[in-house]
């Protein structure tokens, strides 16, 4: 492939595709820098293997399973859980400070929100939530692009489902 | 796929709002394609560079490859010594390369060692007396069938007080009057017209010849088998003095040959050649300073004349001088 011609096509996958790549990787990171990094070298992966493409499936398909894989990647770096370990640590010495009436109302609402219940699904029901209700996939989709069988997908898709409703359940009740 | 029965169908709203809203999302389009073409230009660079270093490594030893299979005349002549050591019986194939000095010196080698081998040495020696035995003079007498000697006529050198132009004509073309030769002819024809000569080595050596019963011819070789210095040595006493010679030929040139006989010689030169006589008498030698030659300041007149040689002129006439005194010497 021409160098023009991949400039052209890279720059087009970009435009389209820039952020919700990023917001997909937030969805695994949870946070805006990393994500941003993340997506920026999504994109020169796509750049690179664009020459490999076989057009078996949709570029979205493609670029999006490059991006979890990146994703994946960067959690089981000791990067990452270092950082996790310390975020953990911070929040429970931040726990036992005293906060002031305010402070205390504005945490449980954060608690409590939609993506805060998101975020206490397991990662494995939590992508398979996202894709479906954010990224709108369907389920084949979705197996293909996490290389699972598509009743796996409807499984997890289901008991993610069902752990999520328990949980607004739970709020609204304490509401 | 997602009803309105469904609690989570207002999830994607609900995350944008909760999650993007507060963000700023900016594109990072720029940056991305900086970061693209930063890297592939890298590789690029990369390549060139290593492209440009392997095409100047591969000349540099195409080039040294090349060279070192050229050598030049010294480096091939250094190689030559060698082969010569290892391989010497192989001298007889035309291809391999002989030095021509030591064929040269082999080929004279070989004939001296075979003119010794079918002739008896004669010894010279001045107080010798021609030879008288009876044993000898017969086979000298009788002319071997195979040899193809000439008469030449007596010589005297009574005939160069007679004859001085003559002789000094004859000198002047090479040609020793009496003794049919002359210098730079070839050892071959002088063996046609006296057969083969007996060699004596030293520094009065050559190949002998007895001329009549009062002379002794020598012949002298000196490189390719040519003929270089013929002599005329008196066998008995001799009558001829310097006073005689130098009346005949004119004022000679006299020197000391410290080099050889360390003795004392009369010369003429005459064009490309030169006349020599040893003279034996009263001399007077006389050494300017430690390094020099000796120069002869007086000879005696009555100073007899030993020997008389024909040869190539060799004598240098700048470092040669006419002042030497001439006069009877005291009683």
């Amino acid at each position: 492939m021409e160098d023009t011609h991949k400039n052209h096509l890279i720059e087009s996958l970009i435009d389209e595709y820039e952020t919700p790549i990023t917001k997909l990787a937030y969805f695994y990171v949870r946070d805006w820098p990393t994500a941003q990094d993340i997506c920026q070298e999504v994109f020169i992966k796509v750049y690179d293997v664009l020459d490999h493409f076989n057009h078996q499936s949709s570029y979205k398909t493609w670029i999006y399973r490059i991006t979890i894989n990146k994703c994946k990647d960067y959690r089981k770096s000791a990067y990452f859980r270092k950082n996790t370990v310390v975020d953990k640590l911070h929040k429970y010495f931040n726990k036992e400070i005293a906060a002031t009436p305010e402070q205390v109302l504005l945490q449980s609402e954060e608690q409590t929100s939609m993506s805060a219940l998101i975020f206490t699904l397991p990662i494995k029901y939590r992508e398979i939530i996202l894709l479906y209700y954010y990224e709108e996939l369907t389920t084949q989709e979705i197996s293909e692009l996490l290389n699972i069988n598509s009743s796996t997908v409807r499984t997890r898709l289901g008991r993610g489902r069902q752990k999520l409703k328990t949980m607004l359940q739970r709020r609204d009740k304490d509401e | 796929m997602n009803n309105e029965k469904d609690p989570l169908f207002t999830l994607k709203e609900d995350l944008d709002k909760e999650l993007f809203d507060k963000i700023e999302i900016t594109s990072q389009k720029r940056l991305i394609m900086s970061k693209i073409h930063h890297k592939h230009t890298k590789k690029k660079i990369n390549w060139h560079i290593f492209l440009n270093i392997g095409v100047t490594a591969a000349v540099i030893c195409l080039l040294s490859i090349l060279g070192s299979s050229y050598l030049s005349n010294e480096e091939l002549t250094e190689e030559d010594p060698g082969e010569e050591i290892k391989n010497p019986e192989m001298t007889d194939q035309h291809s391999m390369f002989i030095p021509e000095d030591d064929l040269k010196d082999e080929i004279n080698e070989e004939k001296k060692e075979i003119r010794k081998k079918q002739k008896p040495v004669v010894e010279d020696n001045i107080n010798d007396p021609a030879p008288s035995s009876e044993e000898e003079e017969p086979e000298k007498e009788e002319p071997k069938p195979n040899e193809t000697t000439i008469q030449v006529p007596p010589f005297d050198f009574s005939y160069i007080l007679q004859n001085p132009a003559a002789f000094t004509a004859e000198a002047s073309q090479g040609i020793l009057h009496g003794t049919n030769t002359i210098i730079g002819e070839s050892f071959e024809s002088i063996a046609e017209k006296y057969g083969d000569l007996p060699f004596v080595s030293g520094a009065e050596g050559g190949y002998k010849h007895n001329l009549g019963s009062d002379y002794l011819l020598t012949f002298d070789e000196k490189g390719e088998g040519i003929l270089h210095r013929v002599e005329v040595k008196r066998r008995i006493n001799t009558n001829l003095t310097v006073e005689q010679m130098v009346n005949a030929l004119g004022i000679p040139y006299f020197y000391h040959d410290a080099m050889s006989t360390n003795g004392v010689y009369m010369a003429y030169i005459y064009g490309n050649y030169q006349v020599t006589m040893r003279v034996e008498g009263k001399v007077e030698l006389n050494q300017r300073d430690t390094n020099a030659d000796l120069d002869v300041v007086f000879v005696d007149s009555d100073a007899k004349l030993t020997t008389l040689q024909l040869s190539r002129k060799w004598l240098e006439e700048t470092l040669l001088n006419k002042n030497t005194e001439i006069s009877a010497g005291e009683e």
